[in-house]
């Protein structure tokens, strides 16, 4: 596919930048670490968790649009792609967890052993158990991502892409299954445990809803720059900004939807076990980033995102997820930097130097994935329609 | 443009099965449907006689079931300290939940531009109205003094008493009152366009009148169809957040409370999906003997049960991840009354209702997996009917077994229906289909202008796929069919 190549030298600009801050963001979260192991790693752990929900995200997608189809996920489905291709990059990112259990979870602290809640449920929540459910989720998830991926690229060259659409489905109906059961759980090994008294039913779906969220700003934030030059800019028309424009839009009330009723629910029955979680986070300054995420992250997005105006501007609606994005951060300090600094909120700088690190390097291998496969699936048979539809 | 029109030459177009079969046109449609409520009344089936007698005979039985109750009070049902809340409020969640899938297809999917929506939104709207006002009738018979039920409603009086605004209990009367009202009114602008076609075409005086009393004098004018589409949209719009937001004040008429296995956090979407799988499994119940009886398969295809089943597997296997989580959580909680609710769910004495939920919800639907058995219609009926018991289970599981031993065991008790909670149950079912049977017979059962509009895109779709001689006559209007 000839017509793409002049979007590669900007890949490749934002592989070289992506590598270079991705070096030096990691390097002064090493630094920090000799500084101060524990405030590493909690800062590890959030930086960790955006780009990881923004991978899982990207599968999560990819799998939902092999299912349905639609044509909000047929020019997309390459960028969702070589998001999901990063998770084994992921996994390694991983591996400094594995040293740094008892300084991130009180449950892997010897001190748990007197605590009678934790003896109940030891049986799950153990250092051994944690780390062999880690390599299974990450076998899980980098299986799936690499099968969907090539069934897609043997699609390209394939005599009947049809029967490839098929066997997509076949693999990721199931795979939405194996999805869901895996982030239920590693949301609640990796950050609900970090008050291994506390739980909540919903955490795996708010966990799932902001991965699906996360995905989406992000894409169209990359498919608004690509569609600045040729050919994707003759490819992508309103109408496919206004298609993720609403799915955005509904993936922000459900996420409302999700953070409300967990929220309505455990204030309501004001639980001692439970409405804990909810006052480490209405005190010392954590209150208004509450309120800030109950403003930006619904009421501004939600009323910008009923115009139909702004769903089909490229530009606005790019304004729109890159505001999101920046809220996906806030929310997820808010869910587990309380649980480090319960009485006063604090941000460490080791913070952003982890977040630059991971992201510089995941940015890297998405900047190197992308431009691996045509920009499009360019054998779907459902593609001509997408193109041709306005 | 070139390098799309390029593009557009990699792929070949999948083609699909037309959402209406058989060689139609604007004019057979029409008579078709609409052949339905006219046939005289002197010449009604026998078969539809026989049935709508059958309901009437149960409506009566829910009438003398009211009438005891309103004689005696809630005393003469099975409720009692601890389990307050028996049949009666499982039954009403049951009929809420049913009512879903009309509205999710009515609004949702007329949103989401599906299409296969068109031939199935009437009935299933009408479904859900039937199924409010039966849902509706529980609470109110519940209050046991029925006559002062609009002490509910916030309204100035000098009893000095004003409805609990933290309480989720208000919140129903304002989601159901509400919900009741759009899906009437939906149902009826979609109906006025029809009502009209009906009293041109009205082989007598009466039939003319009443179809035109009720077609508030549509006469098809260009200025009537811009309005009429404006106000179905709105009217879709508000309809949306109605699918979810009553069955999430439902489920946080439960979930707000301390019962363990009430109080979770996910139960407003768990509730969501449920009644949605619900709802579809009582459509399908529904449609798949009324498509046989009156010869609709052009219209409902087997494609559209194929659809129905594939929403039925994804909410099905949303709610068997709630049963799935609900016994990971209570375990992981390691709270000892949280880990006894399940235990006890497991292995107590209505222990068999709830290994049944698992079959019925959790096991079967995983037959839908397969095309084989999605397009095995006898097979989808009986999966339909498997799925409307397990939901019904699900609620007296969820009800029933968490009242029925909370945290003091001093205060356990068992709760065992009367007869008088299983005659207003069956009473309601009894309503339901007299409802139905009278919409069926007086009423077009599908959308006839949806549907003629939808035959007109199919045709533009073949002809646009090179085979525009599929339906080609079948799309010429016939002049004086009702055009």
């Amino acid at each position: 596919m000839s017509e793409f190549e002049n979007l590669r030298p900007n890949l490749g600009r934002l592989q070289t930048i992506g590598l270079v801050v991705g070096a030096v963001g990691l390097a002064i979260a090493v630094l920090g670490a000799f500084l101060n192991l524990q405030t590493f790693f909690q800062a590890y752990l959030f930086g960790y968790l955006f780009w990881f929900n923004l991978a899982l995200g990207c599968l999560g997608l990819l799998l939902v649009q092999n299912v349905t189809g639609g044509r909000w996920g047929l020019l997309i489905r390459r960028m969702l792609e070589a998001g999901a291709l990063t998770i084994p990059l992921l996994g390694l990112l991983f591996v400094p967890f594995l040293f740094g259990l008892p300084q991130l979870y009180a449950w892997a602290r010897p001190e748990a052993l007197n605590d009678e809640v934790y003896l109940t449920k030891a049986a799950y929540l153990n250092q051994p158990g944690y780390i062999i459910r880690a390599i299974i989720f990450f076998a899980i998830w980098s299986a799936l991502a690499i099968a969907v991926t090539r069934l897609s690229r043997a699609q390209d060259t394939a005599s009947n892409p049809a029967a490839l659409s098929r066997r997509l489905r076949i693999v990721s109906a199931p795979g939405i299954v194996l999805y869901v059961i895996t982030i239920t759980l590693a949301s609640t090994d990796w950050a609900m445990s970090l008050d291994f008294h506390w739980f909540s039913t919903i955490y795996g779906m708010y966990f799932m809803v902001s991965q699906g969220l996360t995905a989406f700003t992000f894409v169209i934030v990359v498919l608004a720059a690509l569609s600045r030059q040729r050919p994707m800019a003759e490819m992508v028309r309103p109408p496919l900004f206004a298609d993720l424009g609403t799915l955005t839009f509904a993936f922000v009330i459900l996420w409302t939807y999700m953070s409300f009723a967990q929220y309505l629910i455990i204030w309501s029955a004001n639980i001692a076990e439970e409405v804990t979680w909810y006052l480490r986070r209405a005190e010392g300054g954590w209150e208004y980033i509450a309120i800030v995420l109950m403003i930006f992250h619904f009421a501004v997005p939600f009323f910008l995102l009923l115009s139909r105006r702004i769903k089909r501007s490229a530009q606005l609606l790019t304004g729109v997820a890159a505001g999101l994005l920046i809220m996906r951060l806030i929310d997820l300090y808010w869910l587990i930097g309380p649980e480090f600094h319960a009485s006063v909120l604090e941000v460490n700088w080791l913070a952003f130097a982890t977040l630059a690190g991971i992201g510089g390097l995941w940015l890297a291998a998405f900047a190197w994935l992308l431009p691996r496969r045509p920009f499009l699936p360019i054998r779907d048979p459902a593609l001509p329609m997408v193109l041709s539809g306005d | 443009m070139q390098q799309s029109k390029r593009l557009q030459s990699y792929g070949t177009v999948e083609q699909e099965e037309p959402l209406i079969q058989g060689d139609h046109s604007y004019g057979t449609l029409t008579t078709k449907i609409n052949s339905i409520p006219f046939v005289p009344l002197r010449r009604t089936p026998i078969g539809w006689l026989l049935l709508f007698s059958l309901s009437f005979l149960l409506l009566m039985v829910f009438f003398a079931a009211v009438t005891y109750l309103l004689i005696q009070g809630v005393g003469i049902w099975g409720i009692n300290i601890p389990v307050g809340w028996g049949l009666d409020i499982v039954n009403f969640v049951w009929w809420i939940g049913i009512g879903h899938a009309g509205t999710l297809i009515s609004a949702v999917l007329l949103l989401l531009r599906q299409p296969w929506r068109n031939s199935i939104n009437r009935l299933s709207e009408a479904m859900t109205i039937f199924a409010v006002a039966c849902a509706g009738l529980f609470p109110i018979l519940h209050l046991g003094r029925i006559w002062l039920f609009y002490w509910l409603l916030p309204y100035p009086n000098n009893l000095g008493m004003w409805p609990m605004f933290r309480s989720p209990l208000t919140w129903d009367v304002f989601a159901v009152s509400t919900y009741g009202t759009v899906s009437l009114l939906f149902w009826l602008v979609g109906l006025i366009p029809d009502f009209a076609s009906l009293r041109d075409q009205a082989p007598n005086r009466a039939r003319r009148l009443i179809y035109g009393a009720l077609a508030l004098g549509w006469r098809g004018a260009g200025k009537h169809w811009q309005r009429y589409e404006m106000a179905y949209l709105l009217l879709a719009g508000l309809a949306t957040p109605l699918v979810v937001s009553v069955h999430s004040i439902v489920a946080l008429d439960f979930s707000v409370s301390q019962v363990p296995g009430w109080h979770t956090t996910f139960f407003p979407p768990y509730f969501v999906a449920g009644a949605i799988f619900s709802g579809f499994a009582m459509v399908l119940t529904l449609i798949i003997p009324i498509r046989k009886y009156y010869g609709l398969k052009d219209f409902v295809t087997d494609r559209h049960l194929d659809f129905m089943a594939k929403v039925m597997l994804t909410t099905g296997l949303i709610v068997f991840y709630g049963y799935m989580a609900e016994i990971f959580y209570a375990w992981y909680s390691g709270n000892e009354y949280e880990r006894f609710m399940v235990w006890n769910r497991m292995t107590g004495p209505y222990a068999p209702a709830y290994w049944a939920l698992i079959a019925c919800n959790g096991i079967i639907p995983q037959l839908l997996w397969f095309r084989r058995f999605r397009s095995n219609v006898p097979l989808l009926f009986v999966v339909s009917l498997i799925i409307n018991i397990g939901m019904w289970l699900e609620r007296f599981v969820i009800i029933v077994i968490s009242l029925h031993r909370d945290y003091l065991p001093s205060a356990w008790h068992m709760y065992t229906p009367t007869i008088w909670d299983w005659a207003t149950y069956i009473g309601t079912i009894g309503l339901f289909f007299t409802l139905l049977f009278l919409f069926l017979r007086f009423l077009p059962i599908i959308n006839v202008f949806e549907m003629r509009h939808l035959l007109h895109e199919e045709h533009e779709a073949a002809h646009r796929h090179g085979k525009g001689g599929q339906h080609g006559e079948a799309y010429t209007p016939t002049p004086g069919a009702g055009d």
